[in-house]
């Protein structure tokens, strides 16, 4: 409560306090590309004329636009630059109180590892235009120099981020600073994707060749941002260049390839608009066909991802996105397993996106989408059994940006529905069913503004939550966020906030891999509220290091975990509400550019949840425990590298304190009553030994520390007109056993521990393709 | 749900998961580790209409053929303070297979000169002392008497190849029905159909989830947890078509109580094994739940003498 208190002051006075600025100059301006279209993302500088100090900078909003308030009168010298293209400036002369209008236009210019630059000067744009948010940026070059499982892979690479990790080599799923999985909002142009995995987690869903960049917000996240309570990922889809173009490769997971392209300018303009252009990306797993002459492999994977977008004459831009994907474990052919059964999951989304400007240089969004995931498993043989899991979203939201003086106001609302339904009944009897559907509204409304050394934030997220069943809510959540710059490039910050959930994921993440299973929030299910604080440093050192420091403390109060003692008579009971905490510091410093590349990042993390324990007779006591993932102290250094004969080298040493597990105390046999003649039965296969285990205190060991060390190098050149990269992985190059799972036969005389480490040593390779 | 198809689920759950691990993972060597903790184990079920109540005991530390609780006394009470004392009996009287036996075991069945009759809607007080001091005890409260109102007739012959719906009054308090079905003649059966069953007879259980689900399709609705066993499936799938000729079944429907079912059914995951929620608190472990059951008896022979179900 104390941090909702303070959000609520700073919020107020913040209101208050922020008077527009006056008598004081605006340059306004636009990147262009050569032939006129805005130029989205292009890192635009400002300096007095004559002087290399550099004043301010700025990033082109998605039309292309920039804006520097606040200036004396006097002349300016502007600079605009983007990976691929080529520098424009422009020098202003700007009266006392006045305001110019500057366009500059960059033309291509093929350039290659400049990525990394570009994360470099965006992450300057934030430091100077975003007092709350912690945000990592990624590009695709950056995930694509990551050492990933089979191919790049945006989500292992957001586990390099600081606060991040993962519990196990075998997800791609992560947690935030003591956050679960589910309170993870993962959004792929604006729509959320519930779950963006393949192979139970082992592989996301994205394809690299479709992604222009990933932002993961780990804290502070702004008020635009609803649902979830943890972090936000924004990956953003790319539209390619203005020309053709093919991309592809080959992984030893699966082949892909992607076709971009655009409609000539004079059809574009038959069409209403001032161009057109968009790609479209297919993946698909193939190993089923490629084995198919010597055994049946039943399981593939298939990705089809599209990306389109117009400018239209007045400047506003236009996007469609769509996504559909599918899991498929075909096993109604496999003779040698016992059951029939073909198991299918996947993602589905579309969305379209118009972005325009209103008034005095702001910006409208618009944005309407459905996004929904399934999983069935269907078995021929037997039409009594229904096992699947269905959640929908359908969308529409608002997004208006008014810059006003010496800082901008942001207002938007939304209105989504949801619904879901979740079956498992087989043999006549229903085990486990549950749906609805509800609304959720929100609101919002921030103001930022610059008073001289500090940048200042306020704002506040309304949300209603109108489910089917159960009681409205409504949430009303402040955030605050204040930064002081100490010096041009060093500042001190301070945030907090309520953030608020409505949707709950039953999976268990104690399982490495897993299905998630989704449930609104409604009679049966809190809502959760997490109040959160963070307070830290940030700065550069030069023009190619930079670094931050943060310590956060978080409350959710309102998670859920299963009932395993549910009674079936009461519908209500199967699932419990919780809490948790945590609390921690991330620290990160990086260098973006040069031929050497090195980022550190180091978390540390105390998290626990407290709920009932359903282990215990009635009524159950609650428990608290540490969550699988509270790895204390998570360590990752990657450095990359640039080596002569256009070879690229990454290297990833990753070092975590074990993970917390419940360690058994013992364990008798198993019995089986036959009901017939009252005896018992052991039940289990012959030759297993047919035990149940009694279980310690939940989660009070600890797995060994996590250690490992992962490789990639990557070469490129060209074939025959084509870019042609080729990528030798090596992961767990030290072929360090880490812990999956520990057994503990505690049967055996003397009694044994044995287990699964995650990966061994593995490497992989593939080859990238682009025309 | 009986134990059985929980293990036989949970089994292939870890199954599924050891083998996705397998494809890149490495076993860890075997060390040696802590002694596990001396834990007392009781398995107490209390049956209705049973001429016989059975304890088992076992002790986590107790090797095969060390007796875990030497000089123990089992008793349960009723609510007019009838006690129910227990003697230490033959393990025959408590398990079907002797010769598998992998730890220490003890079995208990009701004296003879102090027994009484389980009666359902009733609650009972399990208490079990140890000769060094330790003390376990447990509540139990027998589901309500229900019984079975289709087929009309406890014992009825059904035509070939025939699905019938079995249907029972409610049991207020009871958490679940388990339906035990005993096939006698199945082998025979659908060896004409070219399907192997291993050995007779064939049990095969199915549930239904909460008090308020009384019905359960009969065969078909048999053996969903051992679907995926790889003896029985085919003949599983054959069940669907319904009950075929020549087969004499003998079924047990039981209401279960909370503990039964929490046992059964178990708890969360952990690698090392099975976990199940018990409901015996003190010094030890286990369950102390109870069953109120009924009895039908369905026959598809062409001689029986059964009137149609």
């Amino acid at each position: 409560m104390m941090s909702f208190r303070w959000a609520a002051v700073l919020l107020a006075a913040l209101l208050c306090a922020a008077a527009p600025a006056t008598g004081q100059g605006v340059i306004t301006g636009r990147t262009l590309t050569a032939d006129g279209l805005p130029l989205d993302g292009a890192y635009v500088t400002l300096r007095a004329r004559g002087d290399t100090a550099l004043l301010a900078a700025a990033a082109s909003d998605r039309l292309g636009r920039f804006r520097f308030a606040g200036l004396a009168g006097g002349a300016y010298e502007l600079r605009a630059s983007y990976v691929g293209r080529g520098d424009a400036a422009a020098v202003v002369q700007l009266g006392a109180g006045r305001s110019e209008h500057v366009e500059l236009a960059l033309a291509e210019r093929p350039v290659e590892l400049e990525g990394v630059r570009v994360e470099l000067q965006r992450d300057r744009v934030r430091f100077e235009t975003d007092a709350a948010a912690t945000v990592r940026e990624l590009d695709a070059a950056r995930i694509r120099r990551t050492p990933g499982l089979a191919e790049a892979d945006v989500l292992r690479a957001v586990e390099l981020l600081p606060g991040v990790i993962s519990t196990s080599d075998y997800t791609s799923s992560y947690n935030v600073r003591g956050g679960s999985a589910d309170q993870n909002l993962i959004m792929l142009d604006g729509l959320p994707l519930y779950n963006p995995f393949h192979l139970g987690g082992i592989f996301s869903v994205f394809n690299t060749d479709m992604i222009s960049r990933a932002e993961l917000y780990a804290g502070g996240f702004p008020a635009a941002y609803g649902g979830r309570v943890s972090s936000v990922l924004a990956i953003e889809s790319d539209a390619g260049g203005s020309g053709r173009d093919v991309e592809g490769g080959v992984s030893l997971l699966a082949g892909r390839v992607a076709l971009g392209g655009g409609l000539p300018r004079p059809a574009a303009e038959r069409l209403g608009v001032q161009s057109l252009r968009g790609r479209v990306s297919v993946r698909r797993s193939y190993f089923d066909q490629l084995l198919r002459p010597f055994f049946e492999f039943p399981y593939h994977l298939t990705d089809v991802q599209a990306y389109g977008e117009a400018w239209t004459r007045g400047g506003a831009r236009l996007s469609l996105t769509g996504y559909t994907g599918r899991d498929v474990l075909d096993l109604t052919t496999l003779e040698s397993f016992p059951l029939s059964l073909r198991w299918g999951w996947g993602n589905d989304a579309l969305g379209g996106r118009l972005i325009g400007t209103i008034g005095n240089g702001g910006t409208l969004e618009l944005h309407a989408g459905y996004t929904g995931f399934m999983t069935d498993i269907r078995f021929p043989d037997y039409e009594d059994t229904e096992l699947r899991s269905r959640i929908g979203q359908g969308l529409v939201r608002a997004d208006i940006e008014l810059p006003r003086g010496r800082g901008r106001w942001r207002l938007g609302g939304e209105a989504n529905r949801l619904a879901y339904d979740n079956v498992a009944a087989t043999g006549g009897t229903v085990f486990r069913a549950s749906d609805g559907l509800a609304w959720l509204l929100g609101a919002y409304a921030q103001r930022d503004v610059r008073l001289g050394a500090w940048l200042l934030e306020g704002g506040v997220r309304v949300d209603g939550w109108l489910p089917g069943r159960g009681a409205n809510s409504l949430v009303a959540g402040p955030r605050a966020a204040a930064k002081w710059f100490v010096r041009d490039d060093l500042a001190i910050k301070a945030s907090a906030g309520r953030y608020a959930q409505f949707v709950h994921s039953l999976r268990d993440e104690e399982l490495p891999l897993g299905i998630d299973i989704w449930v609104l929030a409604d009679e049966r299910a809190p809502h959760t509220i997490s109040d959160q604080v963070q307070i830290g440093v940030e700065g550069f050192a030069g023009d190619a290091w930079s670094y931050g420091v943060e310590a956060f403390h978080r409350r959710f109060d309102g998670v859920i975990t299963n009932n395993l003692a549910d009674d079936p008579n009461d519908p209500l009971d199967d699932v419990l509400a919780g809490d948790g905490v945590s609390y921690g510091a991330d620290l990160f410093v990086q260098r973006e550019v040069g031929r050497v590349r090195p980022a550190l990042t180091l978390s540390w993390l105390r998290a626990t949840r407290t709920f009932p324990d359903f282990r215990a007779p009635d009524p159950p006591p609650p428990v608290t425990y540490a969550p699988i993932f509270d790895r204390r102290l998570d360590i990752d250094l990657l450095v990359q590298a640039d080596l002569p004969r256009r070879v690229e080298a990454s290297a990833r040493v990753h070092v975590g304190t074990g993970l917390p597990y419940t360690r058994p105390l013992g364990a008798y046999t198993y019995y089986e009553l036959d009901l017939h003649d009252g005896r018992r039965t052991p039940q289990a296969p012959a030759g297993d030994d047919p035990h149940a285990v009694l279980l310690g205190e939940r989660n009070a060991e600890r797995y060994p520390t996590y250690q490992r060390v992962d490789v990639s190098l990557r070469r490129s050149g060209r074939v025959r007109g084509a870019a042609v990269t080729t990528y030798v992985e090596v992961l767990n190059v030290l072929n360090r056993r880490n812990v999956l799972f520990y057994f503990y036969q505690l049967d055996r005389d003397p009694p044994l521990r044995s287990g699964i480490s995650m990966f061994p040593l593995l490497p992989t390779l593939g080859v990238e393709l682009r025309f | 749900m009986t134990a059985g198809d929980v293990a036989r689920r949970r089994r292939s759950t870890c199954a599924a998961l050891v083998a996705l691990s397998a494809i890149a993972a490495c076993e860890l060597q075997e060390i040696v580790t802590a002694q596990p903790e001396d834990v007392l184990v009781a398995e107490v079920v209390l049956r209705t209409g049973s001429a016989r109540q059975t304890a088992l005991l076992q002790r986590t530390t107790a090797p095969p053929g060390e007796p875990p609780a030497p000089g123990a006394t089992v008793t349960v009470s009723d609510e007019q303070g009838r006690v129910m004392r227990f003697e230490p009996a033959a393990l025959q009287l408590c398990l079907q297979h002797v010769d598998a036996i992998t730890r220490g075991v003890a079995c208990y069945v009701d004296a003879f000169d102090a027994r009484f009759d389980i009666e359902p809607g009733h609650t009972y007080t399990l208490r079990i002392e140890t000769a060094d001091g330790r003390v376990l005890t447990g509540r139990t409260t027998t589901p309500a008497p229900f019984h079975v109102v289709e087929p009309a007739l406890a014992a009825c012959r059904a035509g070939a190849d025939t699905t019938l719906t079995l249907r029972w009054r409610a049991s207020p308090g009871a958490w679940a029905y388990i339906v035990e079905a005993r096939f006698g003649g199945l082998r025979a059966a659908l060896a004409e159909r070219g399907i192997a069953i291993d050995a007779e007879p064939v049990v095969l259980s199915g549930v239904s989830v909460s008090a308020a689900d009384t019905s359960m399709a009969f065969p078909g609705g048999l053996g969903v947890f051992s679907r995926f066993d790889e003896a029985l499936a085919p003949a599983l799938v054959a069940l669907q078509q319904g009950l075929p000729a020549g087969v004499n079944t003998t079924i047990v429907v039981a209401a279960a109580d909370r503990n039964y079912v929490n046992w059964v059914r178990g708890g969360n995951f952990n690698p090392s094994g099975p976990v199940r929620v018990g409901s015996i608190q003190g010094a030890g472990a286990g369950v102390f739940g109870s069953l109120t059951q009924a009895f039908l008896r369905i026959d598809s022979r062409s001689g029986s003498p059964l009137p149609d179900c």
